[in-house]
């Protein structure tokens, strides 16, 4: 299976036997059909290299991780990035879903997290009443089709 | 939302209380095994290239019944193309995977332990087993 334009660091079959996950210095996750070796999708988003790929085992999440420190999750059947997982040097940690909605070890002030609006830099807490939600992983996984 | 620090790159995954996701989307639950808890590398016995020095790096991955063990290792001075299988009671090599030109980063095991897939430094993944036996012979070796 080749297409990535730097190092594989990590290959992963899915449970089910039929996809292969790849992922690689040059920032992607890869899927390819385990028959055929055709490169189904494409997932951009990590801002490094992707160093580990692994299937939960229901096969319907792919979580990668690498060189830019975040954990991506990744739906399987349609590409979309649920959200990134993030823990830090202190043990704080953070989770937030592509659509800006967070949680996190400390909802108010995380060192490091803040919002962009515009050329504005604002504070973490201060849409955090918009956007803080509880409990916001087991949320993102309970929505991808086939959950319990 | 912005994150504008980047703490130190992540390089391994591992699951970890997942009990409640062993169940396959079909319903028929995996049958819980003692030796089922995620293996972390530190945990796997090492076994050491017969040939080179101490392996900078090994990554270990099991199958699900933890009877055959892939493995990689890096000597020094050179990265290993190939990939061995090795029993996991004794650490006898099962079998040596070739077809990668570079160094060899990854190997994993499908679940029904019918195929392997190896990925690496060449920035391509080789699925070997049954099915591929002929298009990896095809590769060739130099």
């Amino acid at each position: 299976m080749a297409g990535h334009d730097e190092a594989v660091w990590s290959a992963a079959f899915s449970p089910d036997g039929k996809r292969v996950a790849t992922a690689s210095d040059d920032k992607t996750v890869r899927l390819w059909d385990a028959e055929n070796g055709k490169e189904l999708r494409r997932l951009v988003g990590h801002f490094s290299g992707v160093r580990t790929i692994v299937f939960l085992p229901d096969g319907r999440v792919l979580p990668s991780a690498g060189q830019d420190g975040t954990i991506r999750l990744w739906e399987v059947v349609n590409g979309t990035e649920l959200g990134e997982l993030i823990s830090f040097k202190d043990g704080s940690w953070a989770a937030i879903a592509a659509d800006g909605r967070y949680d996190a070890s400390d909802p108010d002030h995380q060192p490091g997290l803040h919002w962009v609006i515009g050329n504005e830099v604002a504070a973490l807490a201060r849409l955090k009443s918009s956007y803080y939600t509880p409990d916001l992983l087991h949320k993102l996984l309970e929505l991808v089709p086939g959950g319990k | 939302m912005v994150l504008d620090r980047s703490d130190a790159g992540i390089d391994h995954l591992c699951l970890l209380g997942l009990g409640a996701g062993e169940q396959s989307p079909n319903g028929d639950a995996a049958a819980p095994r003692p030796d089922a808890a995620p293996v972390q590398p530190e945990d796997v016995p090492r076994v050491t290239p017969v040939e080179g020095n101490v392996p900078a790096v090994c990554r270990p991955t099991h199958t699900a019944d933890s009877t055959t063990r892939g493995d990689i290792g890096h000597r020094t001075g050179a990265q290993d193309k190939s990939a061995v299988v090795w029993n996991g009671d004794d650490g006898r090599e099962l079998k040596r995977l070739e077809g990668q030109t570079a160094g060899v980063l990854s190997v994993a095991f499908s679940k029904d332990v019918t195929r392997v897939v190896t990925a690496g430094f060449d920035k391509t993944a080789r699925i070997l087993g049954p099915r591929q036996r002929k298009r990896a012979a095809a590769v060739g070796r130099p």
